[in-house]
C-alpha cells in the first residue's frame, strides 16, 4: 500500500490547475456588497452557505474575497499623494452654486390646493395637467408654475390626492427643441434625497409627497443646474 | 448604512461638489491602501508605483460616472459598512488588473517543468493527479474550500478560522477529515 502523507497531497494540489470560472458561473458571481457582508458577519447562515459554495467554484470571487480581507487585516495605511486625491474630486468640477429657479409655497385647504405665494410664473389652471398627460381640466386640486432657466422651460405640477398627499410633477424642456432623457430630476428634503429619476421626454413624477420643504433639483451630467425651492403647508397653516 | 453615509452617498448623487469631495477624501486613503496592499502581495508595485495612482483614479472614475451608476449599487442593507464595500470593490478592481497582466496557468506549466521527474514516476504522479481531482469533487463545497484555502491560498488555520467564522479546532479537525477521505481514495486506487 502506498503512503500518502500531508506534504505530498499537499504538493499535488498545488500542482493542479487553477479552474478559471465559465461563463455561466460568472454571471451568478455575487456584487461586491455580498462579499462584504460574508467579511463583516451580515449574511446570517444560509447566506453564508450560498456563497461558500460559490467560493468553492469560482477562483475569481475567491481571489476578490482573499484581496479585501487581506487589506482590511493590514493595519497600515498608505500614504495617498495629495495630487491623486484632487484628480479624484476633480471628476466633479465646482459648479455655480445651485441656483433657485423658482419657490412656490401652496398649502392644503379642504379638498383644494391654495397658492400661497411663487417667483415663477403661474399658469392658468385649464392649462395644467399637461405634464402628465391627464388631458382633464384641472381644478382647484391642481396647480403649475413655470420659468426658464437658461435654454430650458422648467415646471412643475403640484396636484392634490387624497388626505394630505400631493403628487408633484416636473417637467425640463429645451424651449423650441425635443425633450431629452439626459437629466436627473431629485426631490430632497432636509438634505437627504428622497427620490430620484432619470428624465422621460423630460419629465417625471413623484407621487404621494406629503407636507414639507422640498428642493426638486434638476441636474444633467451629475451637475445640478438649479433647484425648486417647494414647501406643502398642512391644512390650517398660518 | 449609517445615516451620514446616507446623507454622504445622496449629496453625490445630486452632483453635490462637497458630498463628493467629502467622499473623495474620506475613503481615499482607504482605497489607496487596499489597491496598494492586493498590488504588493502579488508584488506587482516595484514593477511600477504609478500603477497605484492609475487603479486609484480609475476606482473614482467608475464610482462617478454613468450617473454616479456604480455608487449607486450600494444598498446598505446587509450589515456591512459603506468602508468595507469600497474596499472589496478597490480590491476587485486591483485583482482584475492582475489578471490582465497574467497569462493564466502559467505558474502551474513552470512547476511541472521545473520538476521533471524520471518516466514511471511521472506517470504515477499523473494518474494521481487525476485521481485527486476527481476526488476533490466527490467533498462538500465547505471541505473543497477549506482545502483549497490551505494548500493553493496558504492561509494558515487561524486566518481560515476568522474567514469561515469557526474555530482553530474546527479547520484542524476538518481539514484531517478530509485529508484521511483524499489518503483513502488515492491509497486505495493505486495500492499494488
Amino acid at each position: 500500500m502506498i503512503e500518502r502523507d500531508e506534504d505530498h497531497i499537499g504538493r499535488l494540489l498545488r500542482r493542479m490547475p487553477r479552474r478559471e470560472p465559465g461563463k455561466q458561473l460568472r454571471s451568478a458571481c455575487p456584487d461586491e456588497e455580498v462579499l462584504a457582508a460574508y467579511l463583516s458577519g451580515g449574511l446570517g447562515e444560509t447566506g453564508n452557505a450560498e456563497l461558500e459554495n460559490h467560493l468553492a467554484a469560482c477562483a475569481y470571487c475567491l481571489d476578490d474575497l482573499l484581496a479585501a480581507y487581506r487589506a482590511r487585516q493590514s493595519k497600515d495605511r498608505e500614504e495617498v499623494p495629495a495630487n491623486a486625491v484632487a484628480r479624484a474630486m476633480a471628476l466633479l468640477a465646482k459648479p455655480k452654486l445651485t441656483s433657485e429657479i423658482f419657490s412656490l409655497v401652496v398649502g392644503l385647504a379642504r379638498e383644494s390646493l391654495e397658492l400661497i405665494s411663487t417667483t415663477g410664473r403661474l399658469v392658468t389652471p385649464s392649462l395644467a395637467a399637461e405634464i402628465r398627460g391627464k388631458g382633464k381640466a384641472a381644478g382647484d386640486g391642481m396647480l403649475r408654475i413655470e420659468k426658464d432657466l437658461g435654454e430650458l422651460q422648467v415646471a412643475l405640477e403640484v396636484e392634490r390626492l387624497e388626505g394630505n398627499l400631493c403628487q408633484v410633477a416636473v417637467n425640463a424642456t429645451p424651449r423650441g427643441g425635443p425633450a431629452t432623457d439626459l437629466l436627473r430630476l431629485s426631490l430632497c428634503s432636509g438634505g437627504r434625497e428622497q427620490a430620484s429619476f432619470l428624465a422621460r421626454q423630460g419629465s417625471a413624477t413623484f407621487d404621494r409627497v406629503a407636507p414639507g420643504e422640498y428642493q426638486l433639483v434638476v441636474a444633467a451630467a451629475g451637475s445640478a443646474l438649479g433647484a425648486i425651492a417647494l414647501t406643502i403647508k398642512e391644512a390650517g397653516h398660518e | 448604512m449609517t445615516e451620514a453615509e446616507r446623507t454622504l452617498i445622496a449629496g453625490c448623487l445630486r452632483g453635490d461638489k462637497d458630498a463628493w469631495d467629502t467622499f473623495v477624501r474620506q475613503f481615499s486613503s482607504l482605497v489607496y491602501s487596499t489597491i496598494y496592499k492586493t498590488l504588493a502581495l502579488h508584488h506587482a508595485v516595484q514593477r511600477d508605483q504609478g500603477v497605484v495612482e492609475d487603479l486609484f483614479q480609475e476606482f473614482f472614475v467608475a464610482m462617478f460616472t454613468s450617473d454616479c451608476r456604480k455608487l449607486r449599487q450600494f444598498r446598505g442593507d446587509r450589515g456591512c459598512t459603506m468602508a468595507s464595500w469600497l474596499r472589496v470593490v478597490a480590491a476587485r478592481l486591483t485583482v482584475d488588473y492582475l489578471r490582465r497582466q497574467r497569462p493564466g496557468d502559467v505558474e502551474v506549466t513552470e512547476a511541472i517543468a521545473a520538476d521533471q521527474p524520471d518516466p514511471p514516476s511521472a506517470l504515477i504522479t499523473l494518474e494521481e493527479e487525476r485521481l485527486l481531482a476527481k476526488a476533490m469533487q466527490s467533498l462538500s463545497d465547505r471541505d473543497r474550500l477549506v482545502i483549497e484555502l490551505t494548500y493553493r491560498r496558504s492561509l494558515g488555520a487561524e486566518e481560515i478560522a476568522a474567514l469561515l467564522k469557526t474555530s482553530v479546532g474546527a479547520v484542524y479537525t476538518q481539514k484531517s477529515r478530509v485529508l484521511d477521505k483524499l489518503r483513502e481514495i488515492l491509497g486505495k486506487t493505486l495500492s499494488l
